[in-house]
């Protein structure tokens, strides 16, 4: 069941340059996916990790033509898969691809699922379109499948209907479709957010025998627990944007752009003193770096023209952030001092907790008007 | 605190009938609340965690009088909530608040929000219209938005700024406790953390005590003085957050934790409960509840086997039992079990099963091996409930017939029980003999 | 801003201080009342003076009675709260219609139907019988059916006369000489009699028992629910001409029936919205503040069903018309009462309503206009009330177009 998973030559599985998708609203354009460009590795798992409106989702969505047009508007300077070129096939080529290649599992595994139809024909369905089978080679098909994501007795469920089963199991059984056409790429946007955590962390060990098996990962997330837990590379998106890259452990042990560092902070891992002082939030710019309204460190430059370009932040050439800090005229010591990493230990996930009395506890915000409404 | 608690819980239950048939025949009951009891006292702020279908919940509405209560009784500042009447029922209503999860459709989507915080004040009996729009401005301003907001509707604001309004809403008729169901699951972690320091601020300003219902530690852990953890509509323990959190007592508690991924990218390992289905709340296990999916599950006192391998056979027999084994004893339910390959779709032998479980090598307890031995032929040749039989009879656990009771937690045994809180497992509370244990295995093994 | 220390508690309400007060009268209530009551001494007065006309040589029958109380029912909770909220934001009518000219429009149509519907009763009247004048065409039209008598223009030999339209008679007149305009207006008094007793007794039956099924559950829910359904299966039309069997003719008797037999697919709407909205949670709220489930099916759920409520509402208001017109269109209805059916359906064949006479053999088209103005304004009307409930439902929600 495994196909070779193509060349070893160092072409990335999936290149995205300059991938830009603007979206028609009332009030105008909204620039939901503002220039953002990666690579997925072959055999790789990314993460993509945002808050909502960060254009996370949308991203993935661009990549296979699955965001309605109108009225969105995507373009793009590259979108190659294996080596070809996406971004200007047809519909029905883009279908194909979808399909076979590269399958998406979405949050919501009620909506994913169709409640008329059993387990089986749905995780069928994808082999039958895409590979000419017969009936019952399809149903052994889908057995396996079932198997691999953890459905208990999949034999005989195959005739039941999604309502059957649990949320959790729901997810499994919407994976499974997703890998039926035997996808070289998955992409899963927030594929954990609707269950619960004993379930979710069952899921992401089959996400991470997913992996194990050689299949691409293109993940969507808010929670960073769920990167750390899958990433090899992580993607910090904000307006649109990518603000840091790296691999996990580097971005995890050094946060380097202001907002990763305030996205950590919210977990309560420092004492985040610095970052909870941060401005009102206004509206998020549309030029230069996108998180300078909220960003204490803003300064002139960051305004204006394109975002700062990306700048290796240690000496890993890999983990790199897109602030004006860390170029050759920044001076990046105070963001620096202000990286707290959760790898410094482990206690976070015993005991410790911050102070709470607000006394001593200068994190508490002003509750200033927040303006974080779009 | 020597004041009596502001809401005192005790032995509280909810169930729902289910029934069939025009006339309502009962025919079962979820028992969503089963017998729960804890104070809240004034000022603090006390998480309940637990899964869904805990009844974490039904246990919060049930505390605010919007369910009624099948046993049990709630005090609210003394006073039994069910025989509160008029002015008294009235004031219960004003000093217990409620904010709920989901910040969009917590708010009337045709209301505009100087309607809807004014709503607690207006269905309160203050009648002066600019009166409530002037305290209604005030407030919103206290909680981080502006008091030119009144006149706009619910949709022009994001999720946070809404879960700040509900926060305005409930705090507008100056409560004593507020009920914050899932006050965060619907916001991104860092509008998340600011909800949560104004919840903070706000119970500390005005020495509100706030009831956290919520599935994530981090919130409880973030924002509570005390923890109970839940599980089918029971409290399994219960103390401080801090000593909770970091020495946690019950098995439930510690899968719960380890459940949660860390943020060290270089620290995977996921905890794992013995069984992944959670028994369904009309029928609840007997005993303790968590026994079918506990690790810790206890042997029997007769089996000498090792404890690794007692794990096992409870894993073996708890899958059975919860029809989560594949129908061909393939183990492949997390994918870490061999699988026995693609290729022998036929029938089975017992052999097969037994590697497919890890029972593979002889068991040295000879009757435990002929039990094993016989469920797995039975499974060999299809007969599940037969070797569900099979393995109940042979590997009776304690933790099915007893119902734990709530014992001191370990950390505490001298000291104050209120103060180190309480733990409902059979390894804490046999007589004190057991010594809890730990899932890394270092249990007494007890034959 | 931070809160001041000064000042913990932002405001000392002291809350033994208020009382619940039940405030009884709100401005409804009052239009409500001050309706009833002048109905009410209508009446009194039209009993003592022992039956003399009311106004002009109006007699008012149980009908316009109804009527007039429907009417003010509709103003009270229609009107009045709708006065409220323009109040409370004013809307500037140009920008209205300019954005959406069609619900103005609508609206426009609507009110004045149901202006007709009031002034029409006391104008009252009906012109005599004028068979010379039968079949007069419209203004600017010609017609080779002429009248005995034709007041135009006439054209063409002694045997294949054409008369002209006149000022006389500018929409032209039926077989029985009766002008047209008279027969719209007519026509448009029974369209408005029909819709707004329909609203104003209909509409609130249905949403009662949806609201009670809904909120209540259980038992109360499954007998409301089954009786809604069986009532779902009996035609009305069947247990009409049962009716009409014993009293004969009577729009009252069509209201009744249909009305009462036609709201089960409203209150079904309304009670899986009530389903639907119990369990959110600024209801949950609102119930832990104590609030009654009246309370909550008024301020909160009602207001939210709005959106398939309004519409469905008012497509069933177009419906009853429509049925009206059928009903008559068959000849079941009161000859006294001029309904657009009963118009249409004299032109057709004059013969299929009893109207026997002479030239009841011609074909129809040639007196075209006696069936296509009633048809036209049917369709004004049913297009009106569609579109006016749409308009309506997106007024009323905040999310939507503010106009």
């Amino acid at each position: 069941m495994t196909r070779s998973r193509g060349g070893t030559d160092g072409t990335p599985l999936l290149s995205v340059r300059d991938l830009r998708t603007r979206i028609r609203t009332d009030d105008g354009w909204l620039h939901a996916v503002d220039g953002v460009s990666f690579d997925v590795d072959r055999g790789e798992t990314v993460c993509l990790v945002g808050e909502s409106g960060s254009g996370k989702s949308v991203t993935c969505e661009s990549l296979t033509g699955l965001v309605p047009q109108p009225p969105a508007e995507v373009s793009s300077d590259a979108v190659e898969f294996d080596g070809e070129s996406v971004a200007d096939r047809s519909e029905a080529e883009l279908r194909s691809i979808r399909g076979r290649r590269i399958a998406h599992v979405f949050q919501n595994p009620q909506s994913a699922l169709d409640p008329v139809y059993t387990v089986g024909e749905q995780v069928t369905e994808p082999i039958r379109i895409h590979e000419d089978v017969s009936r019952s080679t399809a149903r052994d098909r889908a057995v396996d499948l079932l198997r691999r994501v953890g459905i208990p007795r999949a034999g005989e469920r195959l005739d039941s209907h999604p309502h059957e089963f649990s949320g959790g199991m729901q997810q499994r059984i919407a994976i499974a479709v997703a890998l039926a056409g035997d996808p070289d790429l998955l992409i899963a946007d927030e594929p954990t957010t609707a269950v619960d955590v004993t379930v979710q962390a069952r899921l992401l060990d089959l996400f991470r025998s997913i992996a194990g098996d050689g299949t691409s990962m293109l993940l969507v997330t808010h929670d960073l627990r769920v990167v750390a837990a899958v990433a090899d590379r992580v993607l910090v998106m904000y307006g649109g944007t990518i603000v840091e890259r790296g691999p996990v452990e580097a971005v995890f042990s050094d946060p380097s752009h202001p907002y990763t560092q305030a996205l950590f902070d919210s977990y309560g891992v420092s004492d985040g003193a610095s970052i909870a002082e941060r401005t009102a939030r206004g509206e998020i710019p549309t030029d230069g770096c996108r998180f300078r309204a909220e960003c204490p460190h803003a300064v002139d430059e960051c305004a204006g023209g394109a975002q700062p370009a990306f700048r290796s932040v240690a000496d890993s050439s890999d983990h790199a952030a897109s602030c004006v800090h860390y170029g050759p005229d920044g001076d990046p010591s105070a963001i620096r001092e202000n990286a707290t990493s959760p790898m410094d230990s482990r206690a976070e996930r015993g005991a410790e907790r911050r102070s709470t009395d607000p006394a001593e506890s200068p994190a508490t915000p002003t509750p200033d008007t927040e303006g974080e409404r779009r | 605190m020597t004041e009596e608690p502001i809401c005192s819980v005790r032995g509280l239950e909810k169930h729902y009938p289910i029934t069939r048939g025009l006339l309502r025949r009962e025919v079962g009951r979820v028992r969503a609340v089963d017998g729960v009891s804890f104070d809240v006292e004034r000022g603090e702020a006390l998480g309940i965690v637990g899964e869904s279908g805990s009844g974490k919940t039904t246990t919060a509405h049930t505390v605010l009088g919007l369910e009624e209560p099948t046993a049990g009784e709630v005090r609210f500042d003394g006073d039994p909530v069910s025989e509160l009447s008029g002015d008294e029922r009235r004031d219960f209503r004003r000093r217990a608040q409620l904010i709920v999860q989901d910040p969009n459709d917590a708010l009337d989507p045709r209301m505009t929000i100087g309607e809807a915080v004014a709503e607690p004040l207006r269905i309160h009996g203050l009648d002066d219209a600019d009166r409530r729009r002037a305290i209604v401005a005030d407030i919103l301003e206290r909680v981080g938005l502006s008091g030119d907001d009144l006149d706009r509707y619910p949709h022009e604001f994001s999720g946070g700024e809404k879960q700040r309004i509900s926060i305005a809403r409930a705090l507008v008729v100056s409560p004593d406790l507020i009920v914050a169901d899932e006050p965060t699951s619907a916001l991104d972690a860092r509008v998340r953390s600011e909800i949560l320091d104004l919840l903070d601020r706000i119970r500390r300003e005005f020495d509100i005590a706030v009831l956290f219902i919520s599935h994530d530690l981090d919130v409880i852990r973030r924002s509570c003085d005390r923890i109970a953890v839940m599980y089918l509509g029971e409290i399994v323990e219960r103390g401080a957050t801090e000593t909770v959190l970091a020495d946690p007592a019950h098995p439930y508690t510690r899968v719960l934790l380890s459940s949660v991924p860390s943020l060290d990218p270089t620290d995977r390992e996921l905890g794992r409960p013995l069984t992944d289905t959670v028994p369904n709340p009309s029928d609840p296990p007997s005993g303790c509840r968590f026994h079918p999916r506990c690790p810790d599950v206890i042997p029997p006192d007769d089996l000498s086997v090792p404890e690794e391998t007692w794990r096992t056979i409870a894993g073996f027999r708890f899958s059975v039992q919860a029809g989560e084994l594949p129908e061909s004893a393939v183990g492949d339910r997390e994918s870490e079990t061999p699988t026995s390959g693609d290729g022998d779709a036929g029938g089975r032998t017992a052999t097969e099963v037994r590697r497919a479980v890890g029972l593979s090598e002889e068991l040295r307890d000879p009757e435990a091996e002929a039990a094993v031995e016989d469920a797995a032929a039975e499974l060999a040749a299809g007969d599940v409930d037969a070797a569900d039989e099979i393995l109940a009879a042979a590997f009776t656990s304690v933790c099915e017939r007893e119902t734990p009771a709530a014992v001191a937690r370990p950390a505490g045994r001298d000291a104050d029980r209120d103060a180190t809180g309480t733990v409902s497992c059979l390894r804490h509370g046999r007589g004190g003999t057991s010594e809890p244990a730990r899932s890394d295995g270092d249990g007494k093994n007890e034959s | 801003m931070p809160p001041t220390e000064d000042d913990p508690r932002f405001e000392d309400l002291d809350w033994n201080e208020i009382q619940q007060s039940k405030r009884t009268v709100t401005a409804e209530r009052a239009a409500l009342a001050v309706g009833v009551a002048l109905l009410a001494l209508g009446r009194a007065y039209q009993e003592l003076s022992a039956g003399l006309y009311l106004i002009g040589d109006w007699r008012p029958v149980t009908l316009d009675w109804a009527f007039l109380l429907a009417v003010t029912v509709v103003a009270a909770y229609g009107a009045v709260p709708f006065a409220k909220r323009l109040r409370r934001r004013p809307v500037s009518l140009r920008g209205v219609l300019r954005r959406r000219p069609a619900v103005v429009l609508s609206g426009a149509f609507v009110a004045g139907l149901v202006a007709v519907g009031v002034v029409g009763s006391a104008l009252g009247g009906s012109p005599p019988l004028r068979f010379q004048h039968a079949y007069h065409p419209p203004v600017g039209f010609a017609s080779t059916v002429p009248p005995q008598e034709c007041l135009g223009v006439e054209t063409g030999g002694p045997f294949d006369r054409v008369c002209h339209g006149t000022w006389e008679y500018p929409l032209g007149t039926n077989e029985r000489g009766h002008p047209l305009g008279f027969l719209l207006v007519e026509g448009a008094r029974t369209a408005a009699y029909v819709t707004v007793i329909s609203a104003a007794f209909i509409v609130p039956l249905a949403a009662a028992v949806g609201v009670v099924a809904g909120i209540r559950g259980g038992v109360v829910d499954d007998l409301l629910s089954s009786y809604v359904d069986v009532q779902l299966c009996i035609p009305a039309l069947l247990l009409y001409f049962i009716g009409y069997a014993y009293y004969g003719p009577s729009l009252l008797l069509l209201l009744a029936t249909f009305g009462l037999l036609s709201w089960g697919g409203i209150a079904r709407l309304v009670r899986s919205e009530v389903i639907q909205r119990r369990e959110e949670g600024y209801v949950l709220v609102a119930r832990s503040l104590g609030a009654s489930g009246a309370y909550v099916a008024r301020r909160h759920i009602l207001p939210n069903s709005t959106n398939t409520l309004v519409p469905a509402v008012f497509q069933l208001l177009a419906l009853f018309v429509l049925i009206e017109a059928g009903v008559a269109f068959l000849g079941f209805h009161e000859i006294g009462t001029y309904s657009w059916g009963s118009t249409i359906s004299e032109s057709i064949n004059a013969a299929v309503a009893g109207q026997l006479q002479e030239r009841a053999d011609q074909p129809a088209h040639k007196i075209w206009w006696v069936s296509s103005l009633p048809a036209a304004a049917l369709t004004a009307t049913l297009v009106a009330f569609k579109t006016l409930g749409d308009g309506v439902r997106d007024a009323l929600d905040p999310r939507g177009d503010r106009s």
